[in-house]
């Protein structure tokens, strides 16, 4: 299991998530000698939040998760077979159908980015000094210096919807090339309406033609539908958490952001199943007890975040309530329409454009989708649904896509919902850029004028 | 035959003059008003030190801010080719170069013949070049060339909040009116200086071996804090000034070209 | 009700005494080191000048860096808030405030009660900070408060390239071994601070009436070349805008009582 370098950084992290259930108490065998040097990685104040009791149960479900993924992982990768990798805007089912091993590219550089002291970092000045400038996308350049690295398995090919963000588009054919793996690039439309979802429907099924062809296996109807039933399990639970979090207080923690991302990821997988029913099953039950997650004597601030979540510092989030009540209500990152729905498992077609319209409501590839309006309106919407009291926007500083039309966001929630917004830079992958220090400092003065 | 390199900086200018392949003198002297000055100076302090005259010269490379205004030079060419081989000539195994300037900072990468492969470049912020440590020496009431001695005696450097000299000078002031250490300070500063020049360093990435050419080389606080900071060891120029270091590689252009 | 508002910036301490909604009286003091000296000797001032003593003081509200350096009873006050509460008292239709500082500038958009909607702060870079005026000033032996009037006299500005403020006053100094007129040298420099100032502002977004406060408010070619980069007309509070703050603070602090 632990053979060539390829597995390390799949090593590391189920050392870190076994040491994670350890301290959690969910774990009574002794850490592999090997640990040591890993436990010195992770972040010190990530062990402090995790066994805070609000977040003690969602934090072992992570663990299990990410464990039982990765032994998945090591056994496709000893029966040798092929590496998909995909980019962090659909989910697995129709690859894992395919028996293709799917891996999203960007989980590469997260994982690590949320659990130790240094974060991705070392992969992000790798692929830096190859010449790859500081201002392209964080989340494709950890895992780009972790494969130029050899830490992660060598891609066999690689898909991406080619949604209109030009620094993951390249990076993706900078893999291919670097890698000889082919990519699959399916077009994505302009609009989002009947028509454009229609092409998009048909870019779907090119891309399995062409995944069956790799694969040397045809999609089988019953295999996907296990699949679909599977990640219709998922959706399912966030759907309804989604829900939740509309209620005053909000009774879902904030850190659990960036990880719904992470796991929705996963769909397909029962470890996606697993992590989303913990979170609706806390969440709910603080609803019907009438419990809250921030401290008593703290007037609750009901944030929306336009963008976003920064995958560096998970315990940011946990401080954010602690210290100043302030939930974190819905992110770009994270937020699924509730027309997306779940998908149709009547038939193949059925499924296959139900997987469609759920990747073409993805967060984050839905809002880059049309005009700003897509996005604007959404954040219109979720400031008034989910009664917000701010808007945060946290600009990532490789979206240019963000940062074109972050102050008609911005205008548009002062104007229609009339509150206030605070506009920052940071990197959501990199701590260096806006440290954890200063992004407190920020929330401090922000929470302040409030 | 007789070479000779002229750098002209912001603070200073220095002049190198070769016989063949040795050095047979150098200058270094702090500007004058305007770049021809500064180098007929320097030129001429190098001449005279060598008991040649200009006429001995069979050919000039000018380099620096000041390089193209130089009169008696055959041809001029860009500081950051002139660093890459200067350093490269003195120490052949080096193929990162990290020239501290008077108003600028760079970092240089090059191949095994001491060509130019990339470079990245500062110079519209102060921090992270020479006039940062002599603002921070004048806060502090001591000479520039004592800023480094002071700054190794500390144990418990103090923690520079700022990025810009400016917010860094009136961090410092509060300090000193909180009575903090001098020596504490003095390496705090070293340390945020090496921090600046991490951000251009990391842009084209650290191939050993490294050293270190400007004025500030000579800093030893500075060059200890780099080496923590970039996590590498740095050689020094045991014989030659890395002040000249780009002088030199003029100089070895002017052979080259002649 | 007596309340005192403290502003100890980088450059100034700015005291203040208002007294049932009027204000009373009120200090600034340049801080040139031992800002604990200069903030006990600013605040005897104000209470010398208004007849008022410091027993009688029922609230004290405070911001800035130096707060730490106020010897009594103070509330620690959050600056955007001060500045936005503190522009709505002094003028009640500005909806866009610009704090010229010492070291640090603000920009912030208010709504018709004062409430910060959104802001935006340059405090990582001193170009067109006070801080850059003051350096200039001491480079060419002049005064801080006449650099305004002397810009307007110039008959060419002199056009300043670099951003950062040290190598602005670097080149400056060229300017002058170049013998360029100060005047117009100068004028190159406020204007130069005028320009980066509206960067700040338009990122952020203009609205009608737009104020400025700070020490920098008072140098009026810097306020000329705001209002000419960003189009549209930048009022001085009649009273120092230097005091701004800390009215705004005095108000935070007044406010906290009444709850």
């Amino acid at each position: 299991m632990k053979e060539g370098k390829e597995r390390e950084l799949l090593n590391r992290w189920k050392t870190t998530v076994e040491s994670g259930k350890f301290v959690l108490g969910a774990r009574t065998q002794a850490l592999p000698d090997e640990s040591i040097e890993i436990l010195g990685m992770i972040q010190p104040d990530l062990t402090d939040t995790i066994l805070q009791p609000k977040n003690r149960r969602v934090a072992l479900a992570q663990c299990d998760s990410l464990s039982e993924y990765i032994d998945f992982v090591n056994k496709k990768l000893d029966e040798r077979k092929k590496v998909a990798y995909y980019y962090f805007c659909m989910s697995p089912e129709i690859m894992l159908a395919l028996d293709l091993l799917p891996i999203c590219y960007e989980l590469l550089g997260g994982i690590s980015a949320g659990n130790y002291i240094h974060g991705c970092e070392d992969g992000i000045d790798r692929i830096e000094s190859e010449g790859y400038p500081d201002h392209l996308c964080a989340t494709q350049k950890g895992p780009s210096g972790y494969l130029l690295m050899g830490l992660a398995p060598k891609p066999d090919v690689l898909v991406k919807p080619a949604w209109g963000c030009d620094p993951s588009n390249r990076m993706y054919e900078w893999a291919s090339v670097t890698f000889d793996a082919p990519l699959i690039t399916f077009e994505v439309p302009y609009y989002f309406n009947e028509r454009a979802f229609r092409f998009f429907v048909g870019e779907v099924k090119r891309m399995i033609e062409q995944l069956e062809k790799i694969s040397g296996n045809s999609l089988d109807e019953e295999k996907l539908r296990e699949y679909v039933k599977i990640g219709n399990q998922a959706m399912e639970y966030l759907l309804k958490i989604q829900e939740l979090r509309k209620e005053v207080p909000c009774p879902d923690p904030a850190w659990h952001r960036p990880t719904d991302s992470a796991f929705s990821l996963l769909m397909g997988r029962p470890e996606a199943v697993s992590y989303f029913k913990t979170v609706y099953e806390d969440a709910k039950k603080r609803v019907e007890k009438g419990e809250s997650i921030i401290p008593e004597g703290k007037k609750e601030i009901r944030c929306a975040w336009g963008y976003a979540w920064q995958g560096f510092s998970l315990p940011f989030f946990n401080w954010l309530e602690e210290e100043h009540g302030a939930t974190y209500l819905e992110c770009v990152l994270t937020y699924f329409p509730p027309f997306t729905g779940l998908v149709d498992t009547t038939s193949i077609d059925t499924m296959i454009e139900g997987l469609a319209w759920r990747w073409f409501c993805w967060p984050m590839s839905r809002q880059s989708a049309s005009f700003s309006d897509v996005w604007v309106n959404d954040f219109v919407r979720i400031c008034e649904d989910f009664k917000a009291d701010c808007l945060i926007l946290g600009g990532h500083k490789a979206c240019k896509h963000f940062w074109a039309l972050n102050k008609l966001l911005s205008d548009a929630v002062k104007e229609e919902v009339g509150i206030p917004t605070l506009r920052f830079e940071q990197d959501i992958f990199d701590a260096r850029f806006t440290p954890v220090s200063e992004l407190k400092r920020i929330m401090n003065t922000f929470f302040a004028t409030l | 035959m007789i070479f000779a390199g002229c750098d002209v900086g912001s603070l200073t200018a220095k002049a190198v003059i070769m016989e063949e392949d040795s050095i047979v003198s150098s200058s270094l002297i702090r500007v004058r008003p305007r770049p021809e000055q500064s180098a007929k100076e320097a030129m001429d302090i190098a001449l005279s030190k060598a008991e040649l005259s200009l006429e001995d010269i069979n050919y000039c490379v000018s380099t620096g801010y000041g390089r193209e205004m130089i009169p008696f030079a055959n041809s001029n060419i860009s500081e950051l080719s002139c660093h890459g081989r200067g350093a490269h000539w003195v120490i052949p195994s080096i193929r990162t170069v990290i020239d501290i300037g008077g108003q600028d900072c760079k970092a240089i990468r090059v191949d095994e013949r001491g060509n130019m492969l990339n470079f990245a470049m500062n110079d519209k912020c102060s921090a992270g070049t020479g006039r940062f440590l002599e603002i921070m020496a004048k806060t502090l009431g001591v000479d520039l060339d004592k800023l480094g001695p002071l700054a190794v005696t500390s144990k418990t450097p103090v923690d520079v909040i700022n990025v810009c000299s400016v917010f860094i000078q009136f961090e410092v002031m509060c300090m000193i009116s909180e009575g903090k250490n001098r020596s504490d300070m003095a390496a705090g500063i070293a340390r945020a200086m090496a921090d600046r020049l991490n951000t251009i360093v990391k842009k084209v990435g650290v191939e050993e071996d490294v050293a270190v050419t400007g004025g500030v080389a000579k800093n030893v606080a500075v060059v200890n804090n780099l080496k923590e900071v970039l996590g590498v060891e740095i050689l020094e120029f045991k014989e030659i000034d890395p002040q000249i270091i780009g002088a030199l590689g003029a100089a070895l252009f002017a052979k080259e070209r002649s | 009700m007596i309340g005192m508002g403290c502003d100890v910036g980088t450059s100034a301490t700015k005291i203040i005494i208002m007294k049932d909604g009027t204000m009373a009286g009120y200090d600034i003091t340049p801080i040139k080191d031992r800002p604990d000296q200069v903030v006990e000797k600013s605040i005897n001032k104000v209470l010398s000048k208004t007849g008022i003593s410091l027993s009688d003081i029922e609230c004290c509200g405070a911001t800035g860096w130096g707060t730490k350096f106020l010897s009594f009873d103070h509330t620690e006050e959050n600056l955007i808030k001060c500045l936005s509460k503190g522009v709505h008292w002094a003028v009640p239709t500005a909806r866009t405030v610009i704090d010229i500082g010492g070291l640090s500038s603000t920009a912030i958009n208010v709504n018709e009660k004062g409430k910060s909607m959104e802001y935006r702060i340059n405090d990582k870079c001193a170009s067109g900070s006070g801080r850059f005026l003051e350096m200039v000033a001491g480079a060419l032996e002049l005064k801080v408060e006449d650099m305004g009037s002397l810009s307007l006299s110039a008959k060419e500005r002199v056009h300043i390239t670099s951003q950062c403020a040290v190598f602005g006053e670097s080149e400056v100094i060229a300017h002058v071994n170049a013998g360029r007129e100060v005047a117009d040298i100068v004028a190159g420099v406020t204007y130069s601070v005028g320009l980066g100032l509206s960067t700040l502002i338009k990122r952020l977004g203009v609205q009608k009436d737009c104020v400025t406060t700070g020490g920098v408010a008072k140098n009026v070619a810097v306020v000329k070349a705001l209002e000419e980069n960003i189009g549209v007309e930048v009022k001085v509070p009649h009273l120092d805008p230097q005091i701004i703050g800390a009215i705004g603070a005095a108000l935070c602090a007044q406010e906290r009582l009444k709850v």
